[in-house]
Parts: C-alpha cells; sequence; structure tokens
C-alpha cells in the first residue's frame, strides 16, 4: 500500500466525534486498585489471618503499599512513549536493593539467617501466585498503552504485581522474626520483577 | 536561532493539528500525518540507507510509525509537548526496524555463505555431502527449493530471484530461511551428516556452527 492512501485509511478512521482519550494513568491506577481489591481478600481466604505480631504484620503493609505506589507511579511514566525519567526506571528497583541489603546486613548482626532458602521458596511460591493476577491486570492495562522499553516496563509491572503480592501475604505469612519475612517476601518480589523483565518485550511491544 | 523557531512552529501547529484531529477534523489530521511522514523519512532514511537497505524499507518504517502514531494517539496529553512525543515513537519504531533489517541481513548473508560452502563446494572436494545436500533440497517444497537452488547454486541475486518467481523480495527471504532451516533438520535427522549442511569446506576447514 502507498503511505498517501495509507493516510487517507487513518484519517478516514478517526471517530467523528473524535477520539475518546484513554488516560493511561487511570487504565493503570485502575488496574493495580481492582487487583488490590481482590488479591488481599484471595489471601486472606486461602491463607488465614496472622494475628501473632500485628506491629511486624504492620510494618510489612506499610512497607509493600510504599513499593507499589513507587513501583506504580514508575509505571505510569514508563508507559508514555517518551523515555521516563531515571528516577522512574531505576528508582523502585534500587529501592527494593537497598532494603534486600539492609536486611541482610540487620540480619547478620542480630544473627538471623535473612535470606533462608526454606522462607524464600515457601513466600516466593505463594507471592508469585498472588501476584499473577495483577500481573495481567496491569499488562492489559499497560498493552493500551506505548511504552519506550517494553522490557522495562514489564519489570516494573511485576515489580507492582508482587508488591501487591507481598503486601496480601503479609498479613497471613506465619514467619516469625521479621527481617525473614522481610527478606523472603523482598526476594520473592524482586523473581516476580525478573519474571516481567523477561515476558515484557513479548507481551508489551507495540 | 532558526531552529528554535521553526521546532517551536512546528510544535503549535503539530499541537493544533492532533487536538482538531482529535475533535474529528480528518483532513488536518491527514496534513498532519503527511508531515509526520516527512520527518520520519529525513529521520529513518540516513540510519536505513547506512545498512544498505533501499526505499522500500524507508517507506515501511514511514507507515509503521504513522500506524503507530493513530493506534497510540491517545497516549500524547495535550498538556505536554507533541514534538518529543512524535519522535519517541519515531525512533521506537527506527530501532524496531533497523533491529529487524540488521537481523535479515546477518541471517542472509550467514545462511547464503552456508549454502555456498556446502552445496557449491567444488565437487572433487566434498562429492558425496554435494550430492546429498542436492537430493535433500530436492525434498523441499517447490517454492522453497527454487529459491534455495537459485541463491545458493545459481548464484541469483535476491532481487532476480524475486523477479523469476513473482514474489516479493522479503518472501524470498523468507523462503530461503525456512528451506535452509528444513536443510538444517534434515541433518540432524540423519546421524553422521550434520556436515552436509554445517558446512566444512574442504581440506582443514572449519565448519560452520549454526
Amino acid at each position: 500500500m502507498r503511505t498517501d492512501d495509507l493516510i487517507r485509511r487513518l484519517a478516514a478512521d478517526l471517530p467523528d466525534g473524535g477520539a475518546t482519550s484513554a488516560n493511561g494513568g487511570l487504565g493503570l491506577g485502575g488496574a493495580a486498585g481492582v487487583a488490590l481489591v481482590l488479591t488481599i481478600p484471595l489471601s486472606l481466604v486461602l491463607y488465614g489471618l496472622r494475628v501473632a505480631a500485628p506491629g511486624e504484620a504492620t510494618l510489612g503493609v506499610m512497607l509493600w503499599a510504599a513499593m507499589t505506589a513507587a513501583a506504580l507511579w514508575a509505571t505510569i511514566r514508563m508507559s508514555r512513549p517518551e523515555p521516563a525519567p531515571p528516577l522512574a526506571r531505576f528508582g523502585p528497583l534500587a529501592a527494593l536493593l537497598v532494603a534486600m541489603a539492609a536486611m541482610a546486613l540487620m540480619g547478620q548482626v542480630q544473627g538471623i539467617t535473612a535470606f533462608h532458602p526454606t522462607h524464600v521458596m515457601h513466600c516466593a511460591q505463594i507471592i508469585g501466585l498472588l501476584a499473577t493476577a495483577p500481573f495481567l491486570f496491569l499488562c492489559h492495562a499497560m498493552r493500551r498503552q506505548a511504552p519506550s522499553s517494553p522490557r522495562a516496563a514489564g519489570a516494573m509491572i511485576g515489580l507492582v504485581a508482587g508488591a501487591i503480592g507481598a503486601l496480601a501475604y503479609t498479613l497471613s505469612c506465619p514467619i516469625d522474626e521479621m527481617i525473614a519475612a522481610l527478606s523472603a517476601h523482598s526476594l520473592s518480589v524482586l523473581l516476580v520483577a525478573m519474571l516481567g523483565a523477561l515476558v515484557g518485550p513479548s507481551l508489551l511491544t507495540w | 536561532m532558526i531552529g528554535h523557531h521553526a521546532a517551536a512552529m512546528r510544535e503549535t501547529r503539530w499541537s493544533a493539528a492532533m487536538i482538531a484531529a482529535r475533535a474529528g477534523d480528518r483532513r488536518t489530521y491527514g496534513d498532519l500525518l503527511t508531515a509526520i511522514a516527512g520527518r520520519v523519512r529525513r529521520y529513518a532514511g540516513a540510519r536505513v540507507t547506512r545498512l544498505g537497505a533501499g526505499p522500500h524499507e524507508i517507506e515501511d518504517i514511514v507507515q509503521d510509525v504513522l500506524t503507530a502514531i493513530h493506534a497510540k494517539r491517545d497516549t500524547w496529553e495535550p498538556s505536554r509537548p507533541i514534538g518529543p512525543w512524535v519522535d519517541a515513537i519515531i525512533r521506537y519504531k527506527t530501532v524496531d526496524a533497523l533491529r529487524r533489517i540488521g537481523k535479515r541481513q546477518a541471517m542472509t548473508s550467514d545462511s547464503f555463505d552456508l549454502v555456498v560452502e556446502t552445496v557449491a563446494a567444488p565437487a572433487q572436494a566434498r562429492p558425496v555431502a554435494a550430492t546429498e545436500m542436492h537430493n535433500r533440497i530436492a525434498t523441499l517444497p517447490s517454492r522453497e527449493r527454487g529459491v534455495v537452488a537459485a541463491l545458493g547454486i545459481d548464484g541469483m541475486t535476491i532481487a532476480g530471484c524475486a523477479e523469476r518467481f513473482g514474489i516479493s523480495e522479503g518472501a524470498v527471504r523468507v523462503a530461503f530461511h525456512r528451506g535452509l532451516a528444513r536443510l538444517a533438520s534434515l541433518a540432524e535427522s540423519e546421524p553422521g551428516q550434520e556436515t552436509a549442511v554445517a558446512g566444512s569446506t574442504g581440506p582443514g576447514g572449519q565448519g560452520r556452527g549454526r
């Protein structure tokens, strides 16, 4: 097809009343909101509410709520074709890595194994499961957008989905030591983000 | 100074045109797309020509960009400048096309070398392998057989091959690649026959790993 013909076709394809503007922020924010509303009750139904250490659960909820918000902001910034600022591209991931390093250090000081393989395996499976629906919702919303880096956008969506999964599971996680629980959750979230980076180009290329 | 002024003028013009397009003004939208097409030709043309690609590839990129702009027009926010938005889409689609062209060229030149090394190797050097290869080529579906033979044995160009078979150059490349893939899988399924496709070119020649 000649380019002039294509232009004529595209112009003719314009709706009569003009386009309905799809706000990317609203779409992604809405998807995250719906995912959060569904995932928390799902986790409570499947794994029950942990009542043994409410203080630790509160800290976990605050941490993962902050991570969800930061990663969601970054995801929205990455949803447009223009390159996202470095703070959006690397900020949330860097914060997660710093938090993991801090937990490893604190664990060493307190004589606790921060990244216990059994804990990590247990939490990674559950958080991965809980993050599946949020990941799919967010990918669906992101496919209407135009991220200039599908891999980075996939990683960030993984981070949001993982943080939502961790936020939900924090209320149920049976691990007693706070550092062990948080570090296992952090590693699980990181794994979901890595998975997002892996599948991002296939799902989000436009 | 003049450049800044021109960019500012373009920004104003394009923003107004896109806002009008969103209100349903098809004529203005067509003009905007035409203007963007010119910008893509300049940007992509300079990059794609360096890779030895022709005007068809440039026009493919132009059409890719225009289609993307149309599909993703709602991702532009009127409160933001339109120039960087358009440029980002042009860059994204051009990089995508450059990657595609580069991969295709690497594949075509690798595949071509491979066939030249194996199929058209001197008969005295590898009489059995050459016969074997001819037999295998004969088992390919007709279009792939014709294309592999024309490119690898007759030494035709891709353009010449496209003309002979009445298909596009892209279709020639695809048929060639598929034909080679079939030959490779045939070789793998016959133990001890890998060299026929993997291609040691004669005394002391090193196999060309795929």
